[in-house]
């Protein structure tokens, strides 16, 4: 059984005879063809016949409650209805539709409380961080000086997975990165007759700048994301606000351990990289029939103490960055699933933003002090 | 409507459910009880076809969802809605979208139909003022009446709740009962619900099977059993009585 529609006009009534069945099954059909005939020429009076359905569910119901607003019509007047079908059209409602135009309304009312709202937003934020920094600095000179406060338990186990479970990736990458600096280095230094300077280049870089950056980068996408993703779905799972009415500060329970344990790694595995680096460059060299003495004798004459303090310096740093940003979106989590996913992505994309201008401020900052 | 025989669910080891055989007739409220792990929301995600049993048949309007095919296994589905223990409404949409999201992938009606649709689930389990508010922003139990929206999306004829009154105060707990009783008298949507709220159950449950150790140790009207089952644990759950007081009586 399907439904059916006809359209009889005369010259100031149009009547809508419907019959069959007024279900989820046809009622697209039947919408179709409504629409086909909404171009008809508005009638002064419209009348829907439903004597000949036989059948009809809420979709049916809203589709002859519906019928006036096609032909910008008054008030139908219904013929053939039982009171079932009456009382049915009397509970649909179109409230959506009311609720639609004033959610549009709203969208050119609010271009100056949006940017109010975007404001406030902002200067929150600034606040929330600064507050957040406070903490931080506060629980991390606490952990200093009173050390048996600290869950050494917890950072020894982010120490683990931060540090040796990341050293596969991290001397693979540093392996590679020493082998392709050194080609592209080779490529221009040779023209001038210079390759042996690949090696001043390749390690300075590497023991300065890169290495400290690149791990901290690495980690990162590695850490930071799971500081934010853990802390998160513990936000989520309610356990922050457990740790809040247990008295328990979540910036000393859960930041601290991780920002210590991070420190403590990040210049260890800068070091790891620094060496892969060296030896990517080295195997480089050695292709090249540079002998491995030579290699050792340029690179004692091209990188300094003050190179290899410099590049360690900043990576403390950048692991306090990498684990405090991390923790800080974690703990800034909204509600539900896709916060945490969110969060996630803030965490990483601030942490790498934050790791390069530092680093550049770092580069100013050694320049003046002609580091 | 549903013909569970001889299911058995086992987690490793553990035999949570053991040869149990019941079955649930069209139109009537059927409440599954029991204590806390007895196995009551393992049972219902069975019956839903979320998880594969060890052994028995689940029969939902003829297809052993066990082992039907997919095709089949589908048609079951779109014979039942669930409400889940959390609600699990998505909470990146409004409640108007999650009411929605069935009719748009499992019908071809034009958006204003559906839209007025949901509306109308909407307003029928009270949240009609809630249409533009994402599940965060209001309270569990309107959560869990919008699930019930949800699951109601399809007009389904049968609706599966777990544990719906949890958690709720009793006026809004009242009301939740009032309206599975109001669905099921006006449109003769069977209920298969997971509970132990004892108010809930008398005032909704046509029969009732309480679980105890993997298996059924009773069957039957919830008043009956309350005031002439000689089962000491059935005794003791509809009479909120501890152990001690059990021994001690």
């Amino acid at each position: 059984m399907t439904g059916t529609i006809e359209f009889q006009q005369t010259s100031a009534e149009l009547s809508v005879v419907l019959a069959g069945e007024m279900t989820k099954a046809t009622v697209p059909a039947l919408w179709a063809e409504l629409l086909a005939h909404a171009k008809m020429p508005h009638p002064a009076q419209l009348s829907i016949d439903v004597s000949a359905v036989s059948h009809y569910d809420l979709a049916g119901l809203i589709l002859i409650d519906s019928i006036p607003s096609f032909f910008s019509a008054p008030k139908p007047v219904i013929q053939g209805a039982d009171q079932a079908l009456l009382d049915g059209l009397k509970r649909v409602e179109p409230e959506v539709k009311k609720a639609e135009t004033l959610e549009k309304k709203k969208i050119f009312a609010s271009i100056p409380s949006d940017m109010g709202r975007a404001t406030l937003f902002i200067v929150d934020q600034v606040c929330q961080n600064l507050i957040y920094t406070g903490a931080v600095c506060h629980f991390l000179w606490q952990a200093i000086r009173r050390p048996k406060l600290l869950r050494w338990r917890d950072v020894f186990r982010v120490m683990e997975d931060t540090g040796p479970n990341a050293l596969p990736i991290i001397a693979l990458l540093g392996f590679i990165i020493g082998l392709i600096l050194s080609f592209q280095a080779s490529v221009q230094l040779q023209k001038f007759g210079a390759t042996i300077f690949v090696v001043n280049l390749v390690g300075i870089s590497l023991v300065r700048e890169l290495s400290a950056l690149f791990t901290a980068i690495i980690l990162a996408g590695r850490t930071a994301s799971s500081f934010a993703a853990e802390i998160g779905t513990m936000k989520v799972n309610q356990e922050l606000d457990a740790l809040s009415t247990m008295g328990l500060s979540s910036v000393r329970f859960l930041v601290i351990p991780r920002v210590i344990a991070v420190t403590l790694m990040l210049p260890l595995l800068s070091i790891f990289m620094s060496f892969f680096g060296l030896l990517g460059c080295a195997v480089f060299m050695r292709a090249t029939e540079v002998p491995w003495e030579i290699f050792l004798r340029q690179l004692e004459g091209a990188v300094t103490m003050g190179d290899f303090w410099g590049g360690l310096f900043k990576a403390v740093v950048f692991g306090i960055l990498v684990a405090a940003i991390g923790c800080a979106n974690g703990l800034k989590t909204g509600n539900g699933a896709s916060a945490v996913g969110q969060s996630t992505t803030r965490a990483v994309v601030g942490t790498i933003v934050t790791l390069i201008v530092v680093d550049g401020l770092f580069a100013v900052l050694f320049y003046c002090l002609s580091l | 409507m549903i013909t569970v025989n001889d299911l058995v669910v086992s987690f490793g080891e553990k035999r949570v459910l053991d040869r149990i055989s019941f079955d649930v007739r069209p139109g009537e409220v059927f409440v599954i009880l029991g204590g806390s792990g007895c196995g009551k929301s393992t049972l219902l995600r069975h019956l839903v076809g979320l998880r594969e049993p060890q052994g028995g048949q689940i029969i939902i309007n003829g297809h052993d969802i066990t082992t039907d095919s997919l095709e089949n296994m589908d048609k079951a589905i779109e014979s039942f809605g669930v409400m889940f223990q959390s609600g699990a409404l998505f909470g990146s949409m409004t409640l108007l979208e999650n009411v929605r999201l069935p009719l748009e992938e499992k019908t071809e009606l034009p958006r204003k139909v559906m839209d007025e649709m949901a509306a109308h689930k909407l307003r029928q389990v009270g949240l009609g003022d809630f249409l533009h508010y994402v599940p965060a922003e209001i309270s569990g139990g309107m959560q869990k009446r919008a699930a019930i929206a949800r699951a109601m999306a399809l007009d389904p004829p049968m609706l599966f709740l777990d544990e719906p009154s949890a958690g709720l105060d009793p006026i809004t707990s009242a009301k939740l009962d009032e309206l599975i009783l109001e669905l099921s008298k006006t449109l003769g949507v069977t209920f298969v619900v997971v509970s132990h709220e004892l108010p809930s159950i008398f005032a909704i449950a046509d029969r009732v099977i309480m679980l105890q150790d993997g298996k059924i140790v009773a069957e039957g009207d919830p008043r009956d059993l309350r005031d002439h089952c000689e089962q000491p644990f059935v005794r003791q759950f509809f009479h909120r009585e501890s152990d001690k007081a059990s021994v001690n009586g």
